[in-house]
């Protein structure tokens, strides 16, 4: 695995541009929500640090533009450049967050599921079907207002983002358990399997050092597209008022605050974010796509 | 009727461009069956699809000249190509299962073709259709007919295929592997078949084959190669009996014959030179102790759910053998005797419904795993498919190392090192293969590989499940050799699966028969291929392909 990396992918991906600069891109995007407090001198989400006197103030480019501001604030008097960053921040870390957690649901009940067959795998794919039935959104949009109605507002704040992450998690694990179930089927039939168990080798390790290691392939590129998506189910939760709160904005967030200003002229507050969070998972989509095709050698031969 | 003149065939791939077939020149007459030979990566299969012009992408002819009926095929609009398949020139595939197409009825197929290629009206078409079925043997064909793939055997689809192939009336027809996929009975009557049609239609026919026993059978010249290029070629029997090259003395060679048993199978040594030839007499038990007895054994599939409804599959029924110390068993049959299932039972993964299996005194069914753990390790197994029989996502060292580090054999870094080393070198592998990862190696290394597994936890009994089947036949012989070695080194018993009578012959001391996972005959080697007793035993040995006759 390590050598094909090394080789053979690595040689594909420098033969890709679109797969170069959709990485540059997300590098960038990354490497600013990482270093934001050293890149801009505003905290965004400290309210402390916002002076209403500088609120709704343009771009730099257009008359009434500050450089302090470049691309102008918001009526709170939120940088929106530093808003950016935050708010990407908040959004990658969601959706990288929400990705692990539905890959390990996921990918652990498809091993089970695929591995013991019988009931185990009746009633998971029950629970994935029943679940694939609901739009994630709702699924997510569900969860996440339950949980909220039954906090007490005093922890609601610091709260509600695990509860964004958790119920976005949750919404995306059948798709990761039945890629992960037909792999382990496939693989549980190999003769290498059969030796395992000749040796006596228990369900676990079985699973753990043979199975495992030869369905991550497969999971790897739908984690790559499933945190894209991700990314989109926070924004569109948090644009419909049930993600994080207001006072930490993410992307979302802040295309929700955006759009109340957006006909009066305000533009700035509402595009901004919506580039970024298009820029995100756009070069997420077509890092994936590539990923897909260099690891799957069928495609090359139009047959996957 | 078809000639090749100094053919050179490229791939492009990642790696660059690779020569697949070079200076290659072959003939093939009217009703004359040239048997092309070679084993995998030979180019042998690439030649039968650049006559068909069907290269997979990124093939193309780079020389040469393809001379059908005196017009060069590799210059040849794709639509003259097109006209000529399926009229003049008709294939016949490796696999019956997916020859076919399954949601089409078997005549619409057939008639299909023949308006197609002779322009007969539809109602001529399907008399001819119903012909065609008829010559191929099959029953009640008015009403067979209507049938979908799916409602014939494996080897009654292979007949529809070849009705299929030479129902248009073609001059020439491919045939690649056309038996590879099927039983031994159901192959020599596929062999019979295109022979008698081959002399009644006076048809060119090629056969792709890696089976020397079936171009021993049915062709009247050979072609060997290697590395795309052409070795010798002649007449079948000149070839068979005395071959010239070294590498065809090789080849030939290293066909497990079928009317002795041979100490080892002749191949080169270290330096280079053919072992012997020699014969060699089966082990006899006197004196040795058993190993392994299995009595009155039944294996019941899928028997039980919810409320013990469902009776199940039994594949297999009352089975009852014994294994002395040292000694080889052969469990022979065609697909579905239940041989597999027998050598799953003796390693306790299949489900035994009754029956015992008495490993030195102790019966392994029913006993709770805590107990067996430690007998597991002296009962292991090799398995046919080298490419899935190790995990591809680990190094050689990690592999071989596992059943070491899981019996606790050899537990600190230096010691397991020095084991799987020593293991690799049992198995003629260099020390240099650990850090690798299996898809560097070939079917044969592989196999290698896996073997070495297999004897890391230093069993006393090892159960080869078709150990040789998926490899070429000189890879085959090397690997059985091995096995032998092994054997008379560690002195292992061995319990030896094969559907493959030559192979069983050079490796087994009794050899036991199965059909329909019931006990056919059971007998010592020699007795067996000289006075079989059973009706299906005859069956089974006249049927094996051979090269002698």
């Amino acid at each position: 695995m390590k050598n094909l990396l090394d080789n053979e992918i690595l040689q594909d991906f420098l033969r890709t541009p679109s797969a170069i600069l959709s990485f540059l891109v997300l590098l960038a995007i990354i490497f600013t929500s990482i270093f934001a407090p050293w890149l801009v001198n505003q905290n965004p989400f400290d309210p402390l640090q916002l002076d209403l006197l500088n609120s709704r103030l343009p771009p730099v480019w257009i008359d009434m533009g500050v450089a302090e501001f470049p691309l102008g604030t918001d009526e709170q008097g939120r940088d929106i450049l530093a808003a950016l960053f935050y708010g990407a921040r908040l959004s990658l870390l969601v959706g990288l967050a929400s990705v692990t957690f539905s890959f390990c649901l996921g990918v652990l009940l498809g091993l089970l599921a695929g591995y013991f067959r019988g009931w185990v795998d009746t009633v998971v794919t029950r629970l994935a079907d029943l679940q694939m039935t609901i739009p994630g959104l709702l699924v997510a949009m569900m969860l996440a207002g339950v949980i909220k109605t039954q906090l007490p507002a005093a922890i609601q704040e610091t709260v509600m983002i695990y509860v964004v992450i958790l119920a976005i998690g949750f919404s995306d694990w059948p798709r990761y358990a039945r890629v992960t179930r037909s792999a382990t089927m496939v693989q549980a039939g190999e003769d290498y399997v059969l030796a395992a168990k000749v040796m006596g080798a228990p369900a676990r390790t079985i699973l753990w050092r043979h199975v495992l290691p030869n369905v991550l392939r497969a999971n790897i590129v739908i984690a790559t597209v499933g945190l894209g998506i991700a990314i989109m189910l926070e924004a569109t939760l948090s644009f419909l008022g049930a993600g994080v709160p207001g006072t930490t904005p993410s992307l979302g967030t802040l295309i929700r605050i955006g759009t109340n200003y957006l006909f009066s002229g305000e533009w700035w507050t509402v595009v901004f974010p919506g580039l970024m969070l298009i820029l995100t998972v756009f070069s997420i989509n077509i890092l994936g796509d590539w990923l897909r095709d260099a690891l799957n050698p069928k495609m090359e031969h139009g047959h996957a | 009727m078809l000639e090749i003149r100094n053919l050179a065939i490229e791939f492009n791939s990642r790696r660059g461009q690779v020569k697949a077939v070079q200076g290659l020149s072959l003939n093939v007459q009217s009703g004359e069956i040239l048997g092309l030979v070679g084993e995998s990566g030979a180019g042998k299969s690439t030649v039968g699809t650049a006559i068909m012009g069907l290269l997979s992408a990124g093939g193309q002819v780079t020389e040469g000249e393809i001379l059908f009926k005196d017009q060069d095929l590799v210059t040849l609009s794709a639509d003259a190509l097109r006209e000529l398949r399926g009229r003049k020139i008709g294939m016949i595939f490796q696999d019956p299962m997916t020859a076919l197409n399954p949601v089409r009825r078997i005549g619409d197929q057939l008639i299909e073709t023949i308006r197609h290629a002779l322009g007969m009206s539809a109602s001529e078409a399907r008399q001819r259709a119903l012909q065609w079925l008829e010559r191929m043997g099959l029953p009640e064909v008015e009403k067979r007919i209507n049938y979908y793939p799916h409602e014939f055997s494996g080897g009654q689809r292979q007949r529809i295929v070849i009705a299929l192939a030479l129902c248009g009336e073609p001059d020439l027809v491919i045939a690649d592997e056309p038996t590879t996929a099927l039983d031994v009975s159901v192959q020599a009557q596929i062999l019979g078949l295109i022979k008698d049609l081959v002399t009644e239609t006076g048809v060119g026919v090629i056969l792709v084959t890696h089976n020397m026993g079936v171009v021993a059978e049915v062709t009247d010249r050979v072609a060997i190669m290697r590395h795309g290029q052409l070795v010798e070629s002649g007449p079948t029997s000149a070839i068979l009996t005395a071959p010239e090259t070294p590498y065809a003395q090789m080849l030939i060679g290293s066909v497990p014959p079928a009317d002795k048993r041979l100490r080892r199978l002749p191949m080169p040594d270290e330096s280079g030179a053919l072992l012997a030839a020699t014969p060699e007499a089966p082990k006899s038990d006197a004196g040795r102790a058993d190993i392994l007895s299995v009595a009155g054994l039944e294996v019941t599939y899928n028997a039980g759910g919810l409320f013990g409804q469902r009776q199940g599959f039994k594949a297999l029924k009352d089975i009852n053998f014994t294994l002395k110390q040292g000694m080889s068993l052969g469990l022979v049959g065609e697909s579905g005797s239940g041989k597999s299932t027998c050598a799953r039972a003796v390693v306790g993964v299949a489900p035994i419904t009754q029956g015992e299996v008495i490993y030195q005194g102790h019966n392994l069914v029913g006993m709770p795993e805590k107990e067996r753990r430690p007998l597991r390790s002296a009962i292991q197994m090799i398995f046919q498919d080298p490419y899935s029989s190790v995990n591809p996502r680990m190094r050689i060292v990690d592999i071989i190392a596992e059943p070491l580090r899981f019996y606790g054999i050899a537990t600190n870094k230096r010691d397991i090192q020095d084991r799987v080393e020593a293991l690799l070198h049992s198995v003629k592998l260099p020390p240099e293969v650990m850090r690798r990862y299996p898809h560097q190696f070939s079917g044969g290394q592989r196999q290698r590989i896996a073997i070495a597994r297999t004897l890391a936890s230093k069993p006393e009994l090892i159960i080869c499940d078709e150990p040789t089947s998926a490899l070429d036949v000189s890879v085959q012989a090397q690997v059985l050799n091995l096995i032998k070695d092994l054997q008379d080194e560690y002195g292992l018993s061995l319990l030896f699966i094969s559907h493959d009578l030559p192979v069983v012959r050079q490796m087994c001391d009794d050899i036991l028969v199965l059909k329909d996972g019931c006990m056919v005959e059971h007998a010592p080697a020699e007795q067996l291929f000289t006075n079989p007793q059973h009706d299906y035993t005859q069956q089974l040995l006249a049927l094996m392909p051979t090269l002698g006759n």
